[in-house]
């Protein structure tokens, strides 16, 4: 009862397959591999890497599941593949009876080992089994088992054009199943007279060596490659469609060439592109990461991995890729780093709450290590944070700052409000709230000589709300030339020395003191 | 004649000094100063303190003069010629005797600062008829005159900053004074002045440069009142519309001016030649 539960799961399992596999977006088939290899096949265009993986999955870990009943047999029995060997199996001549029934090769029935010598165990067990000599016994043959052997199924033969075949490592093999050489019951009933070649149906003589693989008989001239009619070397052969090829004809008629290094392709083959690949070989086009186990995607005519096509994606809409997901950004992309990300997959280091496009990346603060720099901050906590603003830009100022007129600025957005040139650290005047540079502020507001009349660059005497070049500053009265220390008295504003003060005649003098004295208090007569 | 002055102006002739500085050597005439007239290269000439009492004609040689200092002589004319030094920017004729400028004297083209201070000059037909077009000048010095109207072409000096009429006879201002837009400094003290134009008030004479001189006149107590609290208040009221009304009332009642301080005057030395 367990068995036929076995086969309804397989059958299921195997439609399943099958289904998958008429859809076309995904072939993957198994193949017989020297060794343990699976051969993967598939081709795939913008797969969803989940079923993706669970494929490959299914195909690495080898659970692959067997092909179902494709014999034109109803009653066939389809059993679990062990090592992969579906299709064609390098076979040996004393292949096993099912006595172990879960390790037959699908495609291989069980077949009756032809009566042989009974000779001890061969010396050498991998490749075919040494000619045998046949003594005069009688042997029923069963017919039936030699040709199910011989024949695929349809559906076999199909697959068989989709897939490439590799040998079985022979000795692996061997060293998992131990051959039986014990004589079935049934060899002793066949007669040397019923037996005929495979190959040229004749008879053999009775003292003819006689080949048996996998119970079929041959003469050993008849048991040659297919092709080149020469006995198989190292006694490896590879079957096909009933036929028998040397290892070289076979890769030559049936094994895939690499899209890539066009060399054959033993063990594993990636079929996509409508190319086969080494695994190796078949890689992304911009980042040659290997893609047989990561999936592709066609994007004009190139396989790219995922990451590659996302972000060639993105640019060829002028659009973002996010650094993080590999998504396209449809909004504003969040700078960070010097990449762009979606917003969302940040939050504010201060406040926690989710960004927004509108974040800012704080390079350096005062006070903090440089592993606390490049931080990401909301903007209402950014701005919160300290940092200068610049009062021309009114952005914050991440680098140098000048502090001018009761605000902060960018180094080069403070600049003279004449010529708009950035002062960079040069002197700057300031007047009404404004900046200006040297020539312009004099230009414009600068001290201009009482005497000369010009704008005064270099020092300024001021005085009696004048200002003179300092060789210009002189007694108004006599033009001696005084300097910032000279003692001077004021006559309508104006600077005189102390001589000609005394020159000045007295009357005046006394109307200049009192009128002084009464300007004092505020036009009041002095009593 | 001064031998000291010679020394210096031998020294000037010699060391090719472009500046002259003949101050207190009691020089009575430039005819002591053989040769001083004839220095053109020099563009400036001091005669501060001096005897001076005649300015020949000749001064006008002196093609690259630029300043000219002939503060406190007793010179009583000048000659019509002294306005044709092209290059002349700042003169001084200050504490003199003159009763009046030359003919023509409007004609300086860069005259920049003019000082005329103490003498007798007075509005009627002491100024000639072209003064009002030094366009150039930019400091005015009239303190200490006899000027009782100053003219309403005093707006024609567009460039005008300093105004001083200390000290004279003004009964009233123009108008027009209010067109100086560059003044400021204004110097009105001791005067005969009871009312101020309104639009003295459009001038800019309360920065920290400036200067407004107004003491020592008979104003009328609004303005009186004002100014004991500072200047800065008096431009204030001058801006308000009664104000303007109270001046209209003022000047259109031609009530009798205050009268001169003819003691006061008469004590000037410019006078003296009088007693002298």
């Amino acid at each position: 009862m367990s068995w036929r539960k076995k086969m309804l799961a397989l059958e299921l399992e195997g439609s399943d397959l099958y289904n998958r596999r008429k859809t076309g977006t995904l072939q993957f088939e198994e193949n017989n591999v020297r060794g343990k290899n699976t051969s993967t096949s598939f081709e795939s265009t913008d797969l969803p890497s989940s079923h993706w993986q669970v494929m490959g999955n299914s195909v690495l870990m080898g659970k692959t599941p067997a092909k179902a009943s494709l014999n034109s047999e109803s009653h066939s029995h389809v059993i679990p593949v062990e090592k992969n060997h579906l299709y064609a199996n390098p076979h040996c001549s004393n292949n096993v009876d099912g006595s172990d029934g879960q390790s037959t090769p699908v495609g291989m029935r069980k077949s009756r080992p032809v009566p042989v010598n009974p000779l001890p165990k061969p010396p050498r067990l991998h490749g075919i089994p040494p000619p045998i000599t046949i003594p005069p016994i009688e042997v029923n043959y069963v017919d039936d088992n030699i040709k199910r052997l011989t024949i695929p199924t349809p559906n076999l033969k199909a697959e068989f054009r989709k897939q490439f075949v590799d040998a079985l490592d022979l000795k692996e093999a061997e060293k998992e199943k131990p051959p039986n050489f014990a004589p079935p019951e049934s060899i002793h009933s066949m007669s040397l007279s019923s037996m005929t070649c495979t190959r040229c149906g004749e008879s053999f003589e009775p003292q003819e060596k006689i080949v048996n693989s996998n119970g079929q008989l041959w003469h050993t001239q008849c048991f040659v490659c297919a092709q080149c009619f020469r006995p198989f070397p190292d006694d490896i052969f590879y079957e096909f469609e009933g036929r028998k090829y040397c290892e070289h004809d076979f890769q030559v008629l049936f094994a895939p060439c690499c899209g890539k290094c066009n060399e054959f392709i033993i063990g594993r083959v990636i079929k996509a592109m409508n190319f086969n690949w080494h695994p190796g070989c078949f890689t992304c086009e911009l980042c040659s990461k290997e893609l047989a186990d990561l999936g592709f995607i066609r994007n004009a005519g190139r396989a790219l991995c995922h990451e590659c096509n996302a972000r060639v994606k993105a640019e060829s809409q002028g659009k973002y890729m996010c650094h993080r997901c590999h998504a396209t950004i449809d909004g504003e992309p969040l700078r960070w780093r010097g990449d762009t990300f979606h917003p969302y997959h940040f939050n504010c280091a201060a406040c926690g709450n989710e960004l927004t496009a509108d974040a800012r990346e704080v390079k350096s603060r005062p006070g903090y290590t440089a592993n606390e720099m490049n931080e990401l901050y909301c903007l209402r906590c950014h701005d919160k944070m300290g940092i200068p603003i610049c009062g021309a830009c009114r952005r914050p100022i991440e680098e140098r700052v000048v502090t001018a007129l009761g605000k902060h600025w960018h180094v080069e957005h403070f600049v003279c409000a004449k010529c708009e040139k950035p002062f960079m650290g040069n002197r700057h005047y300031e007047r009404k709230g404004l900046a200006y540079c040297e020539t312009h502020y004099h230009e414009l507001f600068g001290n201009l000589c009482f005497i000369c009349n010009t704008v005064i660059y270099g020092d300024v005497v001021m005085a009696l709300n004048k200002a003179w070049c300092t060789h210009h500053f002189a007694c108004a009265v006599c033009d001696t030339k005084m300097t910032q220390k000279t003692k001077f008295f004021e006559f309508d504003q104006k600077p005189i020395c102390k001589k000609c003060y005394e020159k000045i005649p007295q009357e005046l003098k006394k109307r200049l003191k009192k009128q002084h004295e009464i300007q004092a208090r505020g036009g009041k007569p002095l009593p | 004649m001064s031998k000291a002055a010679r020394k210096t102006l031998d020294e000037a002739r010699d060391s090719g000094n472009p500046e002259l500085d003949l101050q207190d050597k009691q020089i009575v005439s430039l005819e002591e100063l053989p040769g001083l007239l004839s220095l053109e290269h020099i563009t400036r000439l001091s005669l501060p303190h001096n005897r001076l009492s005649v300015v020949p004609p000749a001064i006008a040689n002196l093609i690259n003069l630029e300043i000219l200092n002939l503060f406190n002589n007793i010179i009583e004319e000048l000659p019509t010629s002294i306005s044709s030094l092209n290059k002349l920017r700042i003169l001084n004729v200050g504490m003199n005797r003159l009763d009046a400028l030359p003919r023509g004297f409007g004609s300086f083209p860069v005259l920049e600062v003019l000082d005329i201070t103490y003498n007798n000059i007075s509005e009627e037909e002491s100024l000639p008829g072209n003064f009002f077009m030094l366009e150039s000048l930019r400091a005015l010095y009239m303190g200490d005159n006899d000027f009782e109207y100053l003219s309403p072409d005093i707006k024609n000096l567009k460039n005008l900053q300093i105004l001083c009429l200390r000290d004279n006879d003004l009964i009233a201002l123009p108008r027009e004074i209010g067109e100086l837009t560059r003044l400021r400094e204004l110097h009105l003290q001791g005067n005969r002045l009871e009312v101020l134009p309104p639009e003295i008030g459009n001038l800019d004479l309360l920065g920290n440069r400036c200067c407004l001189r107004l003491e020592c006149n008979p104003w009328v107590p609004m303005i009186a009142d004002q100014l004991l609290l500072g200047p800065s208040h008096v431009i204030d009221m001058l801006r308000n519309e009664s104000y303007k009304f109270v001046y209209q009332r003022h000047i259109s009642t031609g009530s009798q001016p205050p009268p001169k301080n003819f003691e006061a005057k008469n004590r000037k030395t410019s006078r003296k030649r009088d007693v002298a």
